[in-house]
């Protein structure tokens, strides 16, 4: 077609080829741009995930950590301070009996030996709220069973429990366990510190490989948002929060002010 | 008069639509005036005045006149502000003072080689790879940096690939121009290698049309 004698054809080949070349590189710097950008959103996500990843397993051991030390204060003050409290009680016991006739001297020792016994029930108490006993025995529902019928023995608050679908001998992993555990407290005690509730439902239930537990009281309720940028007053749900995070669960609040607050959480399986 | 430009529209049509299609960047400009760079302002004044030279050259050359001159004068002036528009795209040191070098060099083999009655095609040879090396070096800053995220919605790009068309498809027709666009040219030759510089300025002004749309959704 082209005359290669012809310096014209040679000039027009000539254009052609560079303009095909500048076509290309135009291209080519188009599609290589977006695969640089590509590459580093996905080092940048990467590197977001590790962090998130990284700051997730500080809380967990950081959780644990937690943990131990509660199993650790829990056994000192049952195996030692108990203990003592409770050979003090009988050596106190042994010395009142000797002190039968001097009546005054008897009716102190008989104060002081109460104060000793309410001491020793104290320790008992603290010792077995530190370390959830009946959650690792029993499992979850025993546990929750035991602990709102000791809240309700100690307040006015009515509870209302249901497990619908799940087993009272059903276990979890311990982690979703004490966690449900842990955040059961922390409503419980914010239901009756805060909303001065009366009444408190609990409903645990499992559905698409998830545990969802509902926890609603008829309490005061709350402004959510505020509540949450406050540093002080939106600690709890931040604690309950990073609680959750180590597990994959995820918290939905909804409180208005006078008409109570709804809480569920929802934990894959 | 009128008879005449209609005749020379008939002579030479792609000359015609290429100046013609210099109106779609400048009312593209005027709509997106707002939301232009500081870069793409100083290409849209050149836009205007590169159509005004437009005017004045087909005026000329309607009255039967050279009016090769303000061809080469609008050269000059092109490859002075491509350069200062790529000295603003680029913030390294050295990147800056290679475009200022272009520019100084480009200038003065501009003013040097200036003709009034033929084609100055050593300028016109030298501009057009002085496009390229500004557009590589442009590349380059685009490439090494992420901070584009859609290329298509970046105005620079489309204003590089414009003056890649533009210089590759021209360079090897300017460089032969003593022998195809010369006054004592075949005429034939000089109208089919004039029609495709045509072709290619249209395309260029296109892609600036492109390159001055895209300001809005980049600034967005």
């Amino acid at each position: 077609m082209f005359d290669s004698e012809n310096p014209y054809s040679l000039i027009i080949i000539g254009t052609t080829i560079l303009l095909l070349m500048g076509v290309v590189l135009i291209v080519f710097v188009a599609y290589y741009q977006q695969k640089q950008l590509r590459k580093d959103l996905n080092q940048q996500k990467q590197i977001q995930e590790l962090r998130t990843e990284m700051q997730r397993q500080l809380l967990e051991s950081a959780l644990e950590v937690q943990e131990v030390e509660r199993v650790r204060i829990a056994k000192d003050l049952h195996d030692e301070v108990g203990a003592m409290l409770s050979v003090t009680k009988m050596s106190f016991n042994q010395l009142l009996r000797k002190l039968d006739n001097a009546q005054d001297l008897a009716t102190m020792g008989k104060q002081t030996r109460e104060l000793l016994e309410q001491s020793i029930s104290q320790v008992r108490r603290i010792s077995k709220e530190l370390v959830p006993s009946t959650l690792e025995e029993f499992g979850l529902i025993s546990s929750i069973d035991e602990f709102i019928q000791k809240v309700h023995l100690a307040s006015a608050t009515s509870f209302i429990f249901s497990h619908e679908g799940i087993d009272i001998k059903q276990r979890f992993d311990k982690k979703i366990e004490l966690t449900i555990y842990r955040l059961i407290q922390e409503l419980v005690n914010n239901a009756l510190k805060h909303a001065d509730a009366k009444e408190i439902s609990l409903r645990l239930t499992t559905e698409n490989n998830k545990i969802i537990f509902t926890f609603t009281d008829d309490g005061k309720g709350f402004d959510f948002e505020n509540t949450r940028k406050d540093p002080k007053s939106g600690l709890g749900m931040r604690n309950m929060e990073s609680r959750l995070s180590v597990i994959d669960g995820t918290l939905d609040i909804k409180s208005q002010i006078g008409k109570g607050t709804k809480t569920i959480i929802e934990i894959p399986i | 008069m009128w008879e005449r430009y209609i005749y020379l529209i008939n002579k030479y049509p792609f000359i015609a639509v290429s100046d013609v299609i210099t109106l779609c960047p400048l009312l593209i400009g005027i709509i997106s005036y707002k939301y232009l760079s500081k870069e793409n302002k100083l290409l849209f004044y050149f836009i205007i005045v590169h159509f005004l030279l437009d005017l004045q050259s087909v005026w000329i050359s309607v009255k039967n006149q050279n009016n090769l001159n303000i061809f080469n004068f609008t050269e000059l002036l092109e490859v002075t502000i491509i350069c200062l528009v790529f000295l603003q795209l680029n913030s390294q040191y050295f990147k800056k003072w290679l475009i200022a070098f272009l520019l100084f060099t480009c200038v003065f083999v501009g003013i040097w080689k200036f003709d009034f009655a033929e084609f100055a095609f050593v300028p016109y040879v030298l501009n057009r790879l002085s496009y390229v090396i500004v557009v590589f070096i442009y590349f380059n800053t685009l490439l090494s940096e992420t901070s584009v995220k859609n290329i298509l919605t970046h105005p620079p790009f489309w204003l590089c690939a414009g003056l890649i068309v533009y210089s590759t498809g021209s360079v090897i027709i300017f460089l032969f121009g003593k022998q195809i666009l010369a006054s004592d040219a075949p005429h034939e030759k000089f109208v089919f290698f004039y029609s495709i510089i045509s072709i290619i300025n249209i395309f260029f002004r296109l892609l600036i049309c492109v390159s001055f749309f895209v300001s809005k959704y980049e600034k967005k």
